[in-house]
This record gives structure tokens, sequence and C-alpha cells, in this order.
């Protein structure tokens, strides 16, 4: 029996490293802001630094959109295959259930 | 006499270190995770590993996305400001402004939303109050080092405690308070047996928020209507775990799984 797409691609673990990932950013990115208006030390590290958060910035809100989209898209349509999705946020009827009892 | 002289008696130096929030802001992360998943290995886990990791997911997006908003919220003279002169946008993609509460809200919502829309039903919140006590502490740390760029810091104080950011100020270590409310409500969480699931983290939540509207009143922060934006968001916190436990009680619903040597818990 084939997995759906849905179950191949661990979307949840994506999306939860990438948000992980966009927070740091974005903490980052205060921090360079912090030291460049105070008029901080060490230039080149603060380009550095400064364009490593902007790129992991980037990266990540797209990534993290991009994933959230294809799995919601996913999870409505499916994908091919035909074992049931547990990791799908849109179940078909009596999944969810089904995997409670079951417990 | 200097009003703020009397402030500058016996303090602790720490200065103001905010490269240091973001390495213990990973680090807390980190910890929090590693955490996770030793609490996972050993106690097990009420729901199979895809639907933790789509809880997970939600928990973690909806906890950014509520951790900027209140932050960005807190500041609300700024706001205001940014919104008359049209550079909303702008302030929204600005550096730093990540608030605790935002994200512990935030994530409850989106483990709330998601799971309505994926039909799990068990109450999956307690693996995360351990974690997230650790985290939070860890944090703290890198927003006590931060120092004054970091909005977290307390009121002026002449207590022998008082820690001084950089500014020759002595301040409350409101920090420090919070690492050691997280460290006593860790233990007692965690030391209390035979709750139903979901338990735990709902008096987690509760605790940590009302701790929140307390040690808030000992933070500088714009005041609406006697509490700052933060306070408020904790009592609307708490008025929904309150209406949740009464809709819990009164719907006479029982979790088999809340059941303990045969008796409901």
């Amino acid at each position: 029996m084939s997995e759906r797409l849905v179950d191949r691609i661990p979307f949840a673990k994506i999306i939860t490293v990438l948000a992980v990932v966009f927070g740091i950013s974005l903490g980052l990115c205060g921090v360079t802001f912090v030291i460049s208006s105070g008029g901080g030390r060490g230039g080149g590290f603060l380009i550095g630094l400064g364009t490593l958060e902007l790129v992991a910035l980037g990266v990540s809100i797209a990534g993290l959109v991009l994933a959230c989209v294809v799995w919601v898209t996913l999870s409505i349509f499916g994908g091919s295959g035909e074992k049931a999705s547990q990791s799908t946020i849109f179940p078909e009827s009596g999944d969810a259930t089904k995997i409670d009892k079951n417990e | 006499m200097n009003p703020c002289d009397r402030y500058t008696i016996a303090m602790i130096p720490i200065g103001s270190h905010p490269v240091l929030h973001p390495v213990m802001e990973t680090l807390a992360y980190a910890s929090g995770f590693a955490v996770f998943r030793w609490l996972r290995g050993r106690q097990g886990d009420v729901v199979d590993e895809p639907q933790r990791w789509t809880l997970l997911a939600a928990a973690t997006v909806g906890a950014l996305i509520g951790s900027r908003l209140l932050g960005i919220a807190e500041q609300w003279p700024t706001v205001m400001e940014a919104w008359r002169s049209g550079r909303l946008l702008e302030l929204l993609l600005s550096p730093g402004g990540k608030t605790i509460v935002g994200g512990l809200l935030g994530g409850w919502l989106g483990v709330v939303v998601v799971k309505k829309l994926s039909g799990i039903q068990r109450r999956a919140g307690d693996l995360f109050v351990l974690p997230l006590c650790v985290g939070i502490a860890v944090g703290r740390v890198g927003c006590l080092l931060a120092g004054l760029a970091d909005d977290t810091y307390g009121k002026p104080t002449t207590l022998p405690w008082a820690v001084n950011l950089g500014d020759g100020v002595g301040r409350h270590p409101v920090q420090v308070y919070e690492i050691l409310f997280l460290t006593l409500l860790g233990i007692v969480v965690s030391r209390i047996t035979k709750l139903p699931d979901g338990a735990r983290f709902r008096i987690f939540m509760g605790s940590y928020l009302g701790w929140r509207i307390v040690i808030d009143f000992w933070k500088p922060q714009p005041l609406i209507g006697g509490m700052n934006l933060i306070q408020w968001s904790c009592l609307v916190g708490i008025i929904l775990l309150v209406l949740d436990e009464i809709r819990r009680r009164f719907s006479g619903r029982i979790d088999v799984h809340s059941m303990v040597d045969g008796r409901t818990v």
C-alpha cells in the first residue's frame, strides 16, 4: 500500500524547525539593531552576523509560508496513495477517532 | 541629593549585554526540547508521534505569531505613532519585540485550532509543562543579561539584591524572581500525581499567567486602566481557563484516561 504524499513529507517537523529559526533570527535582528545603533565594535563581525540573520530570516519565513500552504493544500486535496493519514491537518472522517481508540 | 542616589546603594553589577540574549534564547529552545524528549522517553505520550509533531508545529507557529503580536502591541504608544505616520508594516518587520505570554497564549490557541481541525481529542499539553518551565527559565537568563536593551527589567529598588544594568540604578531582578518561581512551579507540578490528562498544563498556565499579573507591577511598562497589556492578556487567559474548566465540569464529560485505580480523579 503506497503512502500519501502528505505522509511522506514531514511537514510538521519542517514547520516547527522553520518557526524556531525564524524566531531566533528575529531576535538576532534585534541584537544587531541595538549594537549598530549604539555604534558597536567589530564591523566585520557585525556585517557577517547581519547577513546571516537576514538570510535566515528570509529563508525561514518564505519556507514557513510555503510549507504551511503546501501542507494545508495536500491535507485538503490529498496526495497520491491510499494509506490513511495520521499527520494530516484535515483527516478523513473517523481517522482521528480511530487513532484514539487504538491507543 | 539626586533622587536616583538612593538607588545606587549596594547593587549587583550586571550591565547590558544584548548580544547574549539570542544565545540564551537559542539555548532555551534547545534545553526545552531536550527536556521534552527526555520526558517523552521516560513517561511515554498520550498521542502518537505524527500527532505530537502536528501539535508541536501548531504550538510553535501559534507561539511565534502570538509572541510577536503581543510584543508589538505591548508598546502601544509606538504602535499608535506608527499607525498615524503610516509605518505600521515597517514596525511589524522591525527587530525585537516578543513576549512569553503572547507565545503561550498563541501556542495554546494554535493547538486548540489544529486539534479541532485534525480531530485529535486527547489532552496532550502535560508533556509541555516541564520543558516550558526549563525553556522560559533559561531564556530569562538572557533577558537579565541583555539588561536595559530588553524591555523586561524591573523598577528601581534599594533592596540588597538590586541589580545594576549599566545605568547606575539599582533595580528589582525580576528575571531572577521568575526563574525561582518557575523552578518551584516545575517541582510542584511534577510531584503532583493522579491528575487527569491536561490538568498539569492548565495548572501551569493558570499559575504562570497569575504570576505575570503580579510580577509585571514591578516592571516599567505603559499602562491601560492600571495594568499593562501583558497583564490584561494574562487576565483574559485565566478567564478562558476558568470558562473551559466550568464547561468541562458542567458538560459531565469524563475522560476514560482520567481514571486512576478505577476512580475518576
